[in-house]
């Protein structure tokens, strides 16, 4: 082969990559990168247990110890855990409901920039001036503020955050959608599996947890970067941050252990011959889960005076929380009860999983009483109770999903005799690791050095994690060597149940070949398969990574690159602008693509979509974006409220400014969202001249509200009414802000309506897009309707 | 079709009119001091306008309960949140800037 020849197929593959959506590729990048960040996280976790090796050590710094604790449980739980989970739900979800992809292939995309330029705007702050953010994985406040934590690291963190919240958001919409409205005929929700099951209740719980923590990132961003005080004030100040953070924190538990949960039951079903013990039950105790993980995040604040009454309600659901995952431990035990028990690798991990699980879940009860709670929580038995979760359930859940799937995904046997060296090993050093840490229950959490007492156990807490951290190189070797060397694996290598196994290992680029269809009996048939559905060929696009490589540039802007100007506190360079560009083109060339029908996917016929019928995806996907935007806002506004409801003096609203103007913005906006919607009733009459009036107008009016927008911030600052003026001013600023944004998106959005107009896309049949984008519009009208009298009256 | 067309057209009108008014109402009443709890019944009048919008302009009305009750979940969390939120704060001694 000549070195041509070579080139091109390296910039083949490149292109590929680069440009891929198709879902079994996206799960593969995801799997390997949250690999990369657990490699990354786990040796910050080596060093932080070097460091406490034994008292007087100086291997760290107190701060350099900060920077490694914070960054090794920022990047375990934000960048491996749920990452890997997404990545083995991106290759396996959409096989085991029968589906040939994602719902929305692009977005899945999308999601997965975002989430590596996250992850390495994460890694690059540790290069920033000053270090990395050193204020521990909650960031509590007022520790965040630039008095404590000065540099530009902990705002790399934040954004990083802010990138991957926005990535998850995307992600939570995709699977959503995808399970509800894309499972096969016949793919009851009765015969989901219970890796999907769970998938399903993670994105619910991401759906209405991660908006608190955008808002919360987002107003650190703002006081670090633009000098506001939300977090530094004492009237919003560490009990906002709290608030914010563990009504995110709690609930991202479950998100972490509930596809952990998902992948031990679908391999102890297999590995057992038996089908699932008592499912119904399991998934109702993952729902009552769900909802209960959003009424427990106050056993995070026992300690800060909170009323009586909450603390005990929510001390009586943080007790109550462990009934529904004690059943489900019970039902994976009784499936193991007389079941015909294969132990291969990810049986052993999963059977571990549930022994810690035990261990983790009963010493986390102790912390809903509330004296218990004030006696442990600064100490190292929360230290060991929460990694018997996360490391002990969770990463060992992972463990076993990876070795599960392993054949599917790549066609070839692992090594066997290596996976159970590696279990018996990662078993054993994760109770020496974990263990003494519930003996060292007097012991201060987050401290560098300790008084001599205590050596004992942090030395065999060390000698387990090395041993622990080294017992990982086993699969990597393990997995490396077995993709190149490993016997080809067979289609269903376990004789498992679930769908996934039907097609071949690896799967084709359809998944299937035919269409799945599941009988009454539970038997699964393939039909013939439309034309339609091969449509991976052509699905390739560098929007996404456009989209993620401006977001990258922007982080970059912010510690390199020739300052063209500040705002407050924050440098914007060209390399920042640069990246604003990048995104911007990659943004127009997606809807240039759309406005082309480039990406048109047929709807799968008959597909099961209970209880989303004759809602179609599109829209789907849009109600539950705008109920994270709800909820974000609704974040924003609470935000409001606290902060009034602390302040004893608070000037009105009509005091501080103009009513006239806030009134003919109402009246502007309330009309444009009218004209969008004569707009739309006059194209289902087939009237496009006016469809493309109405659209023109409201596009106008919401051109005209921002400008009225500018006029008024315009005055009010020169007036001295700035960010400088009070934490009013800052609540004004900030959520007039981000509604305006909303206004400037809505206004976009409207005019690619009017683009596709005026190529002749519409008529009375075909309005694909007007409804889903003037739902926008509603929400965006909504918050107004709470804005304006917050601001202007009030 | 025409039908569909006027029923529509009222609806929205109809709506719009009410928006407009609810908000010069609440402009009114607490200009001129007539609200005797002003942040109840702007919570009142927004919630409702809000409640038209989405029934109304977002056509939630038309959609099927599993829809419906995305927004009244969320609702519900919301409302868990700022309880437990602002009850934390009524307990605590307010601050005093100074």
């Amino acid at each position: 082969m000549g070195e041509s020849s070579y080139i091109g197929q390296f910039r083949s593959f490149v292109w590929r990559w680069l440009t891929t959506t198709n879902h079994k590729d996206i799960g593969i990048l995801y799997i390997l990168t949250s690999i990369y960040f657990f490699l990354a996280a786990g040796v910050l976790g080596t060093l932080v247990r070097f460091q406490l090796a034994r008292p007087g050590n100086t291997i760290l710094t107190g701060n350099e110890y900060n920077e490694v604790v914070t960054m090794h449980g920022l990047f375990m739980l934000l960048w491996f855990a749920s990452p890997l989970a997404f990545g083995l739900a991106n290759y396996i979800v959409p096989l085991q409901i029968g589906a040939r992809d994602l719902a929305f292939p692009r977005l899945n995309a999308l999601s997965y920039w975002l989430y590596l330029v996250s992850g390495l705007i994460a890694l690059i702050s540790f290069f920033a001036p000053g270090g990395t953010a050193s204020v521990g994985w909650t960031l509590y406040a007022p520790l965040t503020s630039d008095i404590y934590a000065p540099g530009k690291g902990l705002d790399l963190v934040g954004l990083a955050i802010i990138l991957f919240s926005i990535s998850v958001t995307l992600g939570t919409i995709n699977f959503l959608v995808t399970i509800v409205k894309m499972r096969a005929p016949g793919m009851t929700w009765a015969r989901l599996p219970m890796f999907s099951w769970t998938i399903v209740f993670t994105v619910l719980l991401m759906l209405w947890a991660f908006p608190t923590l955008i808002v919360a990132t987002f107003f650190l961003f703002m006081d670090r970067n633009l000098g506001t005080r939300f977090f530094e004030s004492p009237i919003g100040g560490s009990y906002l941050w709290a608030h914010l953070f563990w009504f995110f924190g709690h609930p991202e538990v479950y998100i972490l252990l509930f596809p952990a949960l998902g992948i031990i039951a679908d391999v102890i079903s297999t590995f057992s011959r038996r089908q699932l013990f008592a499912k119904n039950i399991i998934v109702l105790g993952l729902s009552l889960g769900t909802a209960l993980s959003f009424v427990v995040w106050v056993h995070h604040m026992f300690i800060t005076g909170i009323a009586l009454e909450i603390r005990k309600i929510q001390s009586f659901t943080t007790a109550i929380i462990s009934v529904p995952f004690e059943m489900t431990v019970i039902a994976m035990i009784l499936t193991l009860w007389r079941g015909r028990i294969w132990y291969t690798t990810p049986m052993l991990f999963a059977i571990g999983s549930i022994f810690n699980f035990i261990i983790g879940g009963a010493t986390g009860v102790f912390l809903s009483s509330v004296p218990l709670d004030i006696a442990f929580r600064g100490t190292y038995w929360v230290v060991g109770h929460f990694h018997y979760i996360v490391a002990g359930v969770i990463t060992f859940g992972l463990m076993a999903g990876l070795y599960y799937w392993f054949p599917k995904i790549t066609g070839r046997m692992y090594n066997e005799t290596l996976g159970k060296i590696h279990f018996a090993i990662a078993f054993a050093s994760i109770h020496a690791l974990y263990l003494p840490m519930f003996f060292l229950m007097d012991m201060p959490r987050r401290i560098y050095d300790y008084a001599p007492e205590w050596a004992t156990y942090n030395l065999i807490a060390t000698v387990g994690a090395i041993i622990f951290g080294l017992s990982f190189l086993i699969p990597l070797v393990n997995f490396t060597y077995s993709l190149w060397r490993g016997p080809r694996a067979p289609d269903n290598p376990w004789g498992a149940y679930t769908m996934e196994w039907l097609t071949t290992s690896p799967p084709p680029r359809h998944n299937f070949e035919g269409e799945p269809m599941i009988t009454g009996d539970g038997r699964v048939v393939f039909l013939a398969a439309n034309g339609g559905y091969h449509h991976h060929v052509e699905h390739h696009t560098l929007a996404p990574f456009g989209i993620g490589l401006g977001a990258l540039l922007f982080g970059l802007g912010l510690l390199y690159g020739p300052k063209l100007f500040t705002i407050v506190n924050l440098d914007v360079t060209l390399i920042s602008i640069a990246g604003i560009l990048v995104i911007a083109a990659s943004l127009l060339k997606w809807a240039w693509d759309d406005v082309h029908d480039r990406f048109a996917i047929p709807e799968p016929r008959a597909a099961e979509d209970w209880p989303l019928t004759g809602v179609d995806k599109v829209r789907s996907g849009v109600w539950v974006f705008l109920v994270g935007d709800l909820f974000l806002f609704g974040a924003l506004i609470g935000t409001w409220l606290f902060i009034r409801t602390r302040s004893l003096v608070w000037e009105p609203g009509y005091m501080s400014h103009d009513l006239a103007i806030g009134l003919v913005n109402t009246f502007i906006l309330f009309t444009a969202t009218y004209f969008y919607l004569l707009g739309y009733i006059f194209l289902k009459r087939g009237n496009t001249a006016a469809f493309t009036a109405g659209m023109s107008l409201a596009t106008a009016l919401a051109i005209a509200f921002l400008l009225v927008k500018v006029f008024e911030w315009s005055h009010l600052i020169e007036a001295g009414y700035t960010l400088g003026s009070g934490l009013q001013a800052q609540l004004y600023y900030t959520l007039t802000g981000l509604h305006g944004a909303h206004v400037l998106f809505g206004a976009l959005a409207t005019m690619y309506l009017v683009a596709k107009a005026l190529k002749g896309k519409y008529t009375r049949d075909s309005h694909k897009g007007v409804v889903e984008i003037g739902l926008y519009w509603g929400m965006v009208e909504m918050i107004w309707v709470f804005l304006f009298p917050m601001f202007y009256l009030l | 079709m025409t039908g569909d067309f006027r029923a529509s057209l009222a609806v929205y009108t109809f709506v719009w009119l009410v928006l407009v008014g609810g908000a010069v109402l609440e402009a009114v009443f607490i200009l001129n001091g007539i609200a005797r709890w002003p942040e109840l019944f702007v919570l009142g009048v927004s919630g409702f306008q809000a409640s038209l919008i989405l029934l109304f302009y977002m056509h939630l009305r038309d959609e099927p309960l599993s829809v419906k009750a995305m927004p009244v979940v969320t609702l519900l969390l919301l409302v868990a949140l700022l309880a437990s939120a602002i009850t934390s704060v009524l307990a605590c001694t307010p601050y005093v800037a100074g």
